[in-house]
């Protein structure tokens, strides 16, 4: 539930969202923020599912969670599987065609329209650092570390390991710039 | 507006059979099937709405309302956003499949984008500005156009490119970071037939 506030405050840049009705505001007009919520409640079920004791509760809310995963996953075209370990912040720019599978992302990343992050068909999957930046139609493949404040250039196919602080771009990609600042691309809250 | 809809209409009909003129039947049958027909038609409307901003009667307040509706039904059934002040005079062909976001200056008549298109414009660059595309510019799936460049006449862009500089017109440009391959290539063969996706004839390695 942190994890969520978290991502409402990376959204909205923590400006207008002060009251509850403006947090729903939020929700509504972001569709990005709405996948995240889906996905935050689905790991909170998983995570209470463990207590054999708290099975009777969590009925009503899988039954959420299915219903609101087939919107997520359909009508937006977003898929946040539960297999994936996303730290709290994380930022969804626009819609269609993202998939994150079997994963480890950071604290506020940041991914956009049709990205890909997953496994090959089969093994684990990419690990990513913290405030990593991920371009339109990135595809982050295989089992690989990708460092702390990188940045992912749009449409780039990244099939290596990554240093901290880098510009990537290209197919495949190559490392452009290293050391590089990403913080305004980013667009992190103060 | 209603004249723009009735272009798109006959455009629509007539991909796969150019220069015959449209039978009744499929030009009935373009609302209801395509929908590439069903974004560009939400586009116009949502544009039409916002240019007339200042009008301070309830009515327009119930076409806002609608305006809302119409965004959302493009998100939903076609996985898609369009900037309202994106300027589009005459006919342009989307693919059924959906997955646009279309953030451009200005697209030409006729051009063909083939599904998973975005335009936009560049992320963390001073003075950010977005594209503009040519007239009859054949773009591929999964293509990037990012940044205030111009796609020139005529152009074509194959699959999986990832475009941030200008394209002369005529030229075919491919590969990511995109290079032109080609110069005097002549594209109606692929705008002919805008639902086959493949690589274009003529350029077959």
């Amino acid at each position: 539930m942190n994890f969520f506030r978290e991502d409402l405050r990376r959204t909205s840049r923590g400006r207008h969202a002060r009251s509850l009705i403006a947090k729903v505001c939020v929700v509504t007009r972001d569709f990005g923020l709405q996948a995240m919520a889906i996905y935050r409640l689905g790991r909170w079920l998983q995570q209470k599912s463990r207590n054999v004791l708290w099975w009777p509760l969590l009925g009503a809310g899988w039954l959420v969670y299915v219903v609101g995963s087939c919107y997520v996953k359909h009508a937006l075209g977003i898929r946040l599987e539960l297999s994936s370990d996303i730290g709290p912040g994380l930022y969804i720019g626009h819609f269609g065609g993202i998939v994150v599978r079997r994963c480890r992302l950071g604290a506020n990343c940041s991914i956009s329209q049709s990205s890909v992050i997953a496994p090959v068909v089969d093994g684990p999957g990419p690990t990513l650092g913290d405030r990593v930046w991920i371009g339109a139609h990135a595809r982050v493949l295989g089992s690989i570390r990708v460092g702390d404040g990188c940045a992912i250039s749009a449409a780039a196919i990244v099939q290596r390991d990554i240093p901290e602080k880098s510009l990537c771009m290209g197919n495949p990609a190559r490392v452009v710039l290293r050391n590089y600042d990403n913080s305004r691309i980013l667009n992190l809250p103060d | 507006m209603m004249r723009q809809v009735l272009d798109d209409i006959r455009f629509y009909a007539s991909t796969g059979n150019p220069g015959r003129k449209p039978s009744v039947l499929r030009s009935l049958s373009v609302p209801l099937s395509r929908r590439g027909f069903w974004l560009l038609l939400g586009h116009r409307s949502c544009s039409y709405v916002v240019q007339r901003r200042n009008r301070c009667s309830p009515i327009w307040w119930l076409i806002r309302v609608a305006e809302v509706f119409i965004r959302y039904a493009n998100v939903v059934i076609n996985k898609s956003e369009t900037a309202a002040d994106c300027a589009i005079p005459g006919p342009v062909y989307f693919a059924s499949r959906g997955h646009f976001i279309i953030g451009a200056m200005g697209i030409g008549t006729g051009t063909v984008i083939q599904r998973q298109v975005t335009l936009g414009e560049a992320v963390g660059v001073e003075g950010q500005k977005r594209p503009t595309i040519g007239a009859n510019v054949w773009i591929g799936q999964g293509c990037v156009i990012a940044g205030g460049i111009t796609i020139g006449d005529g152009s074509t862009i194959l699959a999986d490119s990832y475009v941030t500089t200008d394209v002369p017109p005529r030229a075919v440009v491919c590969g990511n970071p995109a290079r032109v391959i080609r110069r005097q290539f002549d594209n109606t063969a692929c705008l002919r037939n805008p639902e086959t996706a493949g690589v274009p004839r003529g350029l077959e390695v």
